[in-house]
């Protein structure tokens, strides 16, 4: 398989422990080129663990990461030419200006829009000589957006970017990447906890859970797999695909099942709702009695 | 390059404020002579020295506080992975960011330091720019060590303790190794090894600091990990190689003696000590007790060499005196070492070193006495008990000391013209002066028997046989020549000038006299057990040259009155030529009564002489 026809992020077996606790155990993930791929998980489900592992900037215990076709740890510097990243909390200098920042970055990459990094800069009404510190939690996002789209990457990772962002910001930011993949068809993957946002822009998602990646599919396959079913009745046997039974009006039963799609005749009798990707996710990667965080 | 550069431009830009303030410092020299009483010192001197303090204190914080800041703390605030994001390399990384801050070290140390060199040119001396030149190297050693120091603390790792494990057992491996080196005094050659040691510390430091982002990338805990790996496997490494080149050096062997071979030789027996440069070894002085009979040799501590060594009369246990501690200044360490059994028992003692006055022994080497700074003391060795503490009268120049029985030490002391006898009484614990020679010369020079009971003076051109309790003149012999009394009484004269050896009788009649050719000047001369005189002298010319060349020994049978053999290109160890100075006497027999004996060949190494058979064995080699 040469490079072209490889997947852009492949990760294979992947563990990542810090003492006894294991924080990503046994990931195998794969993100085809072209999609945008959407990492869901609670907190502390190993998402940022593995996307370290990903981005070549922690080495898993065991497993392998490839980017592109090519090792992530071995080759990160090489890969960084290609790929652009926008990490979970905004790490450059606060003591560089926007434009510094922009100019040492310039100066380290082979490819370099500088263009496209004032444009954005523009549209996100940052001044290039403020000082990168000041700048508000919205701001540090767009501006590293803005680094990470300007070497014109195959592979965009962004890490948590709408954390702490509001919902005006939240859509700016996606807007941009919507734009980036309309102009580039780059792959993206990102992590989030904003479901509503990245459902317009994710065609395949993966929740993890403790550590492992327990759905790993095309959006729309998932959506058309899970539905909300409601019975006037409590005795009905929902097989081993339901989640989360649980009681509904004065004698019926409610749960979500996982196989809709292949046992559709089953639920003839049932009350049948679709489902949004946050209530999916919530079913799958809230806690073991199924309670909603 | 490019990022390493990109990193080390944006390390220097950052820190803008630390060179605006050295060059707010820079003015502090100048300011300093606003105030009036300064200036008696001097304006120059006061710039320079102000400049240099000032300068060096900024450097010395700036250097541990950036060492410690200048990767750990993004690594603690998890800002490295800004770099990591980007193509840049682990050691672009390291590099730039350790250029960086080194350069804006180096520049601020300019920014402080050019105004007052300009200003006070005449008193920044070659010895004050060297000092800065030691400054760097001492600041960049500081700044990698807060780097190593503060990854180590950050990382709150239990692998600290295994840090400090791995130092302790590295300082002691290094202070075993190098105090092995001390031990043949390669004074030379340990300060190259510190100095290789030292860069090489450096290159790991710099190494390792790019390993450990290479390695550990964003995370404290990794990072700390892989640069204590590095380093301790480095050190490891290093340690293991300095080891084995420590055992070269140090597994000598009496034949790899070179030239200038230094000997000590004891009263009786076989053993005796030799030291000297060991070829192909830098300055590391091999020393070993040799057995001259039979080639059985034991190692021994070179720094004896310049700490003085001594035997029992019986020549079966050797005595080395060691300082203690540094400077040895304090009192010594007394090694025994029993010829035939193999501990060594070290003793502390309060024998102070003197280097005008050898230590003596006991025949049973339970009691040593010495003096120093003009005090005579004897202590008890097996319990460490001080016996007698007594103030020699007078300014004593040097002295000689003998045990006359383990209870009283005899002590001959000179000062100026005037030798003075003494006995110390250790059950009484009484000095007693027992006798005075007096002489219109200034400088004497005396032999003792093995008893001390006579003394053969040579005082002002004249030769005098003195009773050794009394110090009472018992007759003075012609000549200006240089003599020894030898054991049955008798007394043997060397005239170098006439080229003759006079033997009188105990009675101090001349017996016999016998021509010496070949020798125009003696300075040997050495009675050995069954009645055999050896005489050793140089053709003329150059007599101190460090080889055998132009020497001869003849072999006088003292009863015959005849020389029996004679050995041609043969020196005596250089420091058995000392003689008449009190240093050098018959009492020092190197050899069995029929030898062989230990000389030095015309090549300079050391050989074995047989004179029944004329055969030369060699000990050492010539370098």
């Amino acid at each position: 398989m040469n490079e072209t026809q490889e997947s852009a992020v492949r990760a294979e077996s992947v563990v990542v422990r810090y003492g006894r606790r294991t924080a990503v155990d046994g990931v195998t993930l794969e993100v085809p080129r072209g999609s945008v791929c959407a990492l869901l998980g609670r907190n502390g489900a190993g998402k940022s663990s593995l996307v370290r592992c990903l981005i070549g900037q922690q080495k898993p215990d065991a497993g392998s990461v490839a980017l592109l076709g090519r090792d992530a740890w071995r080759h990160r510097a090489e890969l960084m030419e290609r790929i652009g990243v926008v990490s979970e909390e905004s790490d450059a200098p606060p003591q560089m200006t926007v434009a510094e920042l922009a100019r040492f970055s310039a100066s380290v990459y082979a490819r370099w829009d500088q263009q496209a990094v004032d444009a954005r800069l523009r549209r996100f009404a940052i001044a290039s000589d403020a000082r990168f510190g000041n700048l508000s939690k919205g701001q540090k996002k767009q501006v590293m957006l803005a680094l990470a789209l300007a070497s014109a990457p195959e592979l965009l990772i962004l890490d948590d970017p709408t954390l702490g962002l509001d919902p005006v910001a939240r859509k700016s930011l996606f807007e941009e990447v919507i734009t980036e993949l309309a102009e580039r068809g780059i792959t993206v993957l990102l992590t989030t906890h904003d479901l509503a946002g990245v459902e317009t822009i994710a065609d395949r998602v993966a929740i993890m859970r403790e550590g492992r990646v327990v759905v790993d599919e095309e959006l729309e396959a998932l959506k058309a797999r899970f539905r909300r079913v409601r019975y006037a009745q409590r005795t009905v046997a929902l097989g081993s695909g339901a989640l989360g039974v649980r009681s509904w009006g004065s004698n019926g039963a409610e749960a979500v099942v996982g196989d809709y799609d292949e046992r559709m005749e089953r639920f003839r009798a049932a009350e049948v709702a679709t489902m949004s990707l946050e209530e999916i996710f919530i079913a799958v990667a809230g806690d073991a009695t199924g309670a909603e965080s | 390059m490019n990022g390493t550069l990109a990193i080390a431009r944006r390390e220097v830009a950052d820190r803008r404020v630390i060179l605006l303030t050295a060059g707010v410092l820079a003015l502090i020299p100048f300011a300093v002579l606003l105030i009036p009483s300064v200036k008696r010192f001097g304006s120059g001197m006061v710039i320079a020295a102000v400049g240099g303090f000032v300068a060096l204190s900024y450097i010395l914080a700036l250097t541990l506080l950036l060492g410690a800041t200048f990767i750990g703390r993004e690594l603690a605030d998890k800002r490295l992975s800004f770099y990591f994001a980007k193509p840049l390399a682990a050691s672009s990384i390291w590099f730039g960011k350790l250029a960086g801050s080194l350069a804006t070290i180096v520049l601020a140390a300019a920014t402080i330091l050019i105004p007052s060199m300009i200003a006070a040119a005449e008193h920044w001396t070659p010895v004050w720019r060297r000092g800065i030149g030691y400054g760097a190297l001492v600041a960049l050693a500081l700044f990698l060590l807060a780097h190593t120091v503060g990854t180590m603390f950050r990382s709150r790792s239990p692998l600290l303790l295994a840090d400090a494990a791995c130092a302790a057992v590295a300082a002691g491996v290094l202070s075993a190794l190098f105090n092995t080196l001390a031990a043949g005094h390669a004074q030379l050659l340990r300060y190259q090894l510190g100095g290789v040691l030292v860069a090489l510390l450096l290159l790991f430091l710099i190494a390792g600091g790019a390993w450990q982002l290479s390695r550990g990338r964003i995370d404290p805990a990794r990072n700390h990990r892989e640069l204590s790996r590095f380093l301790w496997s480095a050190i490891a490494a290093t340690l293991v190689l300095l080891g084995i080149a420590v055992f070269g050096i140090v597994s000598v062997t009496p034949a790899d003696l070179g030239s200038q071979v230094w000997a000590g030789t004891p009263p009786a027996g076989n053993w005796m000590m030799i030291a000297g440069p060991v070829q192909h070894r830098g300055d590391y002085r091999g020393a070993f007790y040799l057995n001259v009979a039979n080639g059985e040799y034991r190692r021994a501590d070179a720094r004896s060499i310049w700490w003085e060594m001594f035997f029992t009369p019986d020549g079966l246990v050797a005595g080395q005196l060691r300082p203690v501690g540094r400077g040895g200044k304090g009192p010594v360490q007394l090694e025994l070492v029993r010829f035939g059994e193999r501990d060594v028992d070290i003793l502390p003692t309060q024998v102070m070193f003197s280097r005008y006055t050898q230590p003596v022994l006991t025949t049973d080497a339970t009691r040593v006495a010495s003096v120093a700074n003009g005090i005579v003391r004897v202590q008890s060795l097996p319990d460490g008990r001080t016996l007698a503490l007594a103030r020699i009268p007078g300014a004593a120049q040097h002295a000689r000391l003998f045990f006359d029985d383990n209870h009283r030490l005899r002590l001959f002391s000179v000062a100026g013209g005037r030798l003075d006898v003494f006995r110390l009484d250790l059950r009484s614990r009484r000095l007693q002066r027992t006798g005075t020679f007096t002489s219109t010369s200034k400088v004497l020079g005396f032999n003792a028997t093995a008893d001390g009971s006579r003394l053969l003076m040579r005082a002002g051109g004249e030769l005098s046989v003195l009773d050794g309790r009394t110090a009472a003149v018992l007759a003075k012999l012609p000549g200006e020549g240089r003599g020894a009394i030898l054991s049955d009484g008798r007394i043997a004269i060397v005239d170098a000038a006439r080229g003759k050896l006079s033997l009188y009788g105990s009675d101090y009649t001349l017996q016999r006299e016998l021509a010496l050719p070949g020798m125009r000047t003696i300075p040997f001369l050495r009675e050995v057990e069954g009645g055999k005189l050896f005489v050793g002298g140089h053709r003329g010319g150059a007599a101190n040259e460090p080889d055998g060349r132009g020497w001869s020994v003849h072999v006088v049978d003292i009863a015959a009155g005849a020389i029996t053999a004679t050995g041609r290109d043969l020196r005596p160890m250089p420091q058995d030529l000392h003689f008449g100075l009190g240093t050098a006497d018959p009492r020092r027999v190197a050899a069995t009564a029929d030898g062989p004996f230990i000389f030095l060949d015309a090549d300079g190494s050391v050989v074995l002489w047989d004179p029944a058979s004329g055969t030369k064995r060699a000990v050492t080699r010539a370098s």
